[in-house]
This record gives structure tokens, sequence and C-alpha cells, in this order.
């Protein structure tokens, strides 16, 4: 019999001993135990076959699988970013929806401004917010957010207005409760600075918890029917026959980025709509451009 | 050595593609098994010898991906390698016919020696033989064989392919 590899004569034994050496070792291979199994595949990966296993990118490192990774990792990247974006327009959607819904429910002129600081020491919440029309705006003008009422301006430097908030102990508004109309007087509480205070409420007033809270239009600051907040909590004065009602409040300082100051409108204030973010609001067609200043809502003219 | 050269560049070459785009032609389940050609022409063409060995060679690099079953594919490929050199021996070699017939039976078988290695039950590997294996086996051809009548129309490698001897 011819040699298979050299073409010289052998015995038959000799030419059927590789085949069957061959067959002998997979069988034996095959009945080790898995232990034994993953070291010799891990030796013979990393050293016979290494070139081979280079080569071909055996199993994960293969061509496939690499150009599927890469693919896989380029789309969630791509999709990273677009949830991302997605995020911040819908967050930036969000805000401006609720401020163009604020404007249209305003009969009055709202110049926009931006918070630009914030001050919470010991005189009280202050804003430092900065705008384009600062030359029409007057000291004591309320400043509002969607929310509701956030306080007035104090003071004026070029375009940045110093706003007080309601918080700030030195503020003090006339209010009603809006279900009883029983008045009071507003002021940032010095105890709890997230509160507010209506101090010297008679035992007869109906102050409820719950209760909305609103501007009642006494005096020249604040026009009527503008949110404060609402009745947190009751309590009867250490003495004599008076109660003080704890208001939580609707704008929160600390959360305020834009913000509007209101400003009493071309046409007069005498038949405003109502300030809830609660009440319908106008068709969309009543925007008005003004004159630069803002934005001016009102009901639709009638035709 | 120039034959044992090409040996050793078909399976590389094949040994990509099995591992590259092959998966992508799975169809049903039913994966092509291009190695085999290989061990298969190789047999034909050289011998038991080097069908073993290139055989065993073989699916040693394809037990190494998962090594508790080491040595399953090596013993497939080395029993084909012999089954092809009995068979071969007692049928035209030159008939494409009759090498597409052995190969598919050869393909059928290795097919089902692995498959009796995997299955859990005596029952799961006689359904395997029909729901995988026999379907397996008819696919591995058809690949197989159009790649071959490709080449040696194409490139006109006839003693590569169905003309193997």
């Amino acid at each position: 019999m011819i040699n298979p590899w050299r073409g010289k004569q052998s015995t038959p034994v000799r030419s059927w001993a590789g085949p069957v050496a061959a067959l002998l070792v997979s069988i034996t291979l095959l009945a080790l135990p898995d232990r034994v199994c993953h070291t010799i595949g891990s030796v013979l990966e990393y050293s016979v076959f290494a070139p081979y296993r280079y080569a071909v990118g055996w199993g994960q490192g293969s061509l496939a699988a690499r150009l599927e990774v890469r693919r896989l990792s380029k789309l969630e990247t791509t999709a990273g970013l677009d949830q991302m974006q997605m995020q911040e327009v819908s967050e930036e959607n969000r805000r401006l929806r609720r401020l163009l819904g604020l404007r249209r429910r305003a009969a009055d002129i709202l110049i926009p401004a931006t918070v630009v600081s914030r001050e919470r020491g010991r005189g009280g919440d202050v804003l430092l917010v900065e705008t384009d029309a600062a030359e029409t705006i007057r000291t004591g003008s309320p400043v509002i957010v969607p929310e509701g009422l956030l306080g007035s301006v104090v003071s004026q430097d070029g375009t940045r207005l110093r706003v007080r908030c309601l918080t700030n102990p030195q503020t003090t508004a006339s209010v009603l409760d809006q279900r009883t109309r029983d008045e009071g007087i507003l002021r940032g509480a010095l105890r709890d600075r997230d509160r507010l205070v209506i101090l010297d409420v008679p035992v007869q007033a109906d102050w409820q918890v719950g209760d909305r809270v609103i501007t009642s239009g006494l005096g020249d600051v604040f026009p009527r029917g503008l949110l404060v907040g609402t009745v947190e909590q009751v309590e009867r004065e250490a003495t004599g026959p008076l109660e003080r009602a704890w208001v939580r409040p609707a704008a929160s300082p600390s959360r305020a980025e834009e913000v509007f100051v209101l400003l009493p409108g071309a046409a007069g204030t005498g038949d405003r709509p109502d300030w809830f973010p609660s009440d319908p609001e106008p068709a969309l067609s009543t925007l008005q451009l003004d004159d630069g200043r803002g934005l001016t809502f009102g009901l639709a003219p009638s035709p | 050595m120039i034959q044992g050269l090409r040996i050793a560049v078909a399976v590389f070459v094949v040994l990509v593609a099995q591992g590259t785009w092959v998966p992508r032609i799975s169809w049903l389940g039913w994966q092509p098994d291009l190695l085999l050609g290989v061990v298969f022409f190789v047999s034909l063409k050289k011998g038991l010898h080097w069908g073993v060995w290139t055989g065993f060679i073989i699916g040693l690099l394809v037990d190494i991906e998962q090594p508790e079953r080491l040595g399953l594919h090596s013993l497939a490929y080395v029993l084909s390698a012999f089954g092809i050199e009995r068979w071969s021996k007692n049928f035209d070699r030159s008939s494409p016919i009759v090498v597409g017939i052995l190969f598919f039976l050869i393909a059928l078988g290795t097919e089902t020696i692995r498959g009796f290695a995997l299955s859990e039950s005596l029952l799961q590997w006689l359904i395997g033989i029909f729901r995988w294996y026999l379907p397996g086996a008819l696919y591995t051809l058809l690949w197989v064989g159009g790649t071959s009548w490709i080449l040696s129309r194409v490139f006109g490698w006839k003693d590569w392919v169905l003309h193997a001897t």
C-alpha cells in the first residue's frame, strides 16, 4: 500500500493508523469532562488555532459580528442623542406652551423676562430678571408665572429688574378667599420661608384648608384675581380671638425661569378675563402683536 | 506541497465564509455546511488520510467555539471522510449526479451524528431528522453543489469540484 503523505509503500496497518487515531482522538475528546474540554479548547484557541481564529474572527469577533456590533453601536448612539434632544425639545415645548397659554388668558400686556439670578439670603427671596423692554416697566409692577403671582418689581437697573417675591417677609398683599370672599393681608412668613401667612384673621371668617387665595385688587400693586396659592393650615392665635391662615404659594421662586411683568392694557383694565390657568382659553386667533413691547392678548374682536 | 497549500487556502476561505456571511443565508433555521463540502472534496481528491485529518482539524476549529462539545464536529467530519472513502469506491465518481447524491447522503449522515449528540431524547432526535437534518442536508447540497457548478463553469476548476477525480 502507498503511504498517502509520502507516496512510498506502506503496510495496511500503518495506512489506517492515522485515520483511526483521528477517530479515537475525536471520541476521546467527546468523552472528556467539560472542565477538561474547556481547558483544551482554550489552549488550542490561543496556540495552534490562533492564526485561524484571528483571521476568521471566530464567534463574536467575526467580521459579521463586528459589523453588526458597529452598526448597533452607531444606532444606539444616534438613538441616545435623539432621545436627549427630544427630551430637551419636549421640555422646552411644554414650558413654552404653558407660557403661551398664560399669555392667551391675559388681557393686559405681558413683558417677558428671564431670571438671571436668585437670592435667598437674610433679606428674603429676591429674583434678578432681565428684559429688553425695561423702559416700559415701573416699580411696583406685578410679576407672574404660569402658576400664579410671583412677586413685584422693587427696583430697576438698566435692563435688569429686581423682583421681590411673595415669600419675602417684606412683601404684603391684599388677598381674598376665592370661595368665601373673606379678605386678609398676606405676607411672607418669617419662620417658614416656603409658606405665606395671613395674620389677624377674625374667627368669624371662613378660611378652610384647600381654599384658593387670590389677590383682592385693593391697593395699586396687584390687580384683582391673580392666584396666590392655597390654604394649607388654619390655626388659632395664642392670644385674642384671631386666627392665622398658612398658604402654600402657587408660584415657586426657586423654579421660575421665565417670568412676565404685568402692565395695564392699553384698553384699560375694566373688563379683564379670569387669570386662573384652569379657566377655558380664548381661541388662538385672538393673538395680536403689539408695538414690539411684547404680545397683547384679549378676546376675539367682534365682527 | 502545492496541493496542500491549495487545501489550506480553500479551508481558510471557507472558514471565513462560514463565520461571516453564511449565517446570513440561514433559512428557516437551516444553514449550509460549506465546511463539509471542503472535507468531501478533499476526501475525494486526496484520499482517506487527507480527508480524515482535514475533517478532524476543521471539526476542532468549529468545536473550540463550544468547548463543552469538543470532539463532536471532529468525530462527525472524520466519520464523513471514512464514509466518503468507503462509498465513493463503489460509484462512478465522474458523474456529477452520483457525486451530488453521495454528498447529500454524507451531509445527512453528518447532520444526524451531530443531532444525535445534541438531542435530549431519542424521540427528539427522530423528529429532528425530518425537521432539521434532512432539509439541512438538502440546503447544504444546494449551496455546495451550486457553488461547485459556478466554480467549474466560471473558473474552470473542474479538478476541485464535482469532477473530483
